[in-house]
């Protein structure tokens, strides 16, 4: 039983943290080009 | 190590050197920054000043936007380019954007291949070019960043200065913004050409950029 476990967990990798560090880097570069176009069209 | 530790560790470890990166060019650009105002009297930043200014928003598109137009033309450019005996190249005979039954799409996909791959409309396309077009859209998006920013910057001195300010759509003809979008592309493109030759004849046990220690120096396309 043990056995089937760790190989559907190993078939099945928990792709969680995956997703979050590709949303990650999107949301850094989507937020960083964001605040400094407004940054730059408000002139601060 | 954990096991998800371990398993984005490249990831990780890039995004947490970033970040340190990013802390330390703040506050290295502060002290630089006031260190010209004081030279001429000029208005000194603080801080949280600095880091909502349009100098520090500059100076970090643009670097972004080389990074990101390095990345865009390395990954369109081995579509078709191929470097004989370098890792960055394709085979020389796989030049060209390659077969459907080699990019395992359509009719030839998998049951685990990602469900766009298997469509055979607009998502398949979009889907096959997704890399490069999102290299690209960041790319042009940190452009127009670095050029709003470099603007407002620009301002900032010749209003200091005593000069005349000058239009957005002016400014983008400027000496100032040529001169920064270039010094960041040249040094890109050399990294790359660089990259693509050195890997020929050199090597690095282990690393994913690397054939291996005793690949031939005329063998394209292979990697550790």
């Amino acid at each position: 039983m043990e056995a089937y476990i760790r190989e559907t967990a190993e078939a099945r990798p928990n792709l969680g943290v995956v997703r979050t560090l590709f949303a990650l880097c999107w949301l850094v570069i989507v937020s960083g080009v964001a605040f400094y176009t407004v940054i730059g069209v408000t002139h601060h | 190590m954990r096991p998800w530790v371990k398993e984005q560790s490249l990831t990780l470890f890039f995004l947490v050197i970033f970040a340190l990166s990013l802390v330390g060019q703040s506050f290295a650009g502060l002290h630089d920054f006031n260190e010209e105002q004081a030279s001429h009297g000029g208005e000194q930043y603080s801080y949280g000043r600095f880091l909502v200014s349009s100098e520090f928003g500059g100076d970090v598109m643009e670097n972004w936007q080389s990074e990101f137009l390095q990345f865009s033309l390395i990954i369109l450019a081995t579509v078709w380019f191929v470097q004989r005996g370098s890792t960055e190249s394709k085979k020389l005979e796989d030049a060209g954007r390659e077969s459907d039954a080699k990019e395992r799409v359509g009719e030839h996909a998998s049951p685990k291949s990602p469900r766009w791959a298997k469509a055979k409309d607009w998502r398949r396309t979009l889907y096959e070019n997704s890399l490069g077009l999102a290299m690209v859209a960041i790319f042009f998006g940190t452009w127009f960043a670095q050029s709003l920013t470099n603007w407002t910057a620009y301002n900032n001195r010749q209003t200091e200065h005593g000069e005349p300010v000058v239009t957005w759509v002016s400014f983008l003809g400027r000496p100032d913004f040529w001169n920064r979008t270039f010094q960041n592309w040249q040094s890109e493109f050399l990294a790359v050409a660089t990259m693509a030759a050195f890997s020929i004849y050199l090597r690095q046990r282990g690393s994913a950029e690397s054939k291996p220690v005793g690949a031939p120096d005329d063998e394209t396309g292979s990697s550790s």
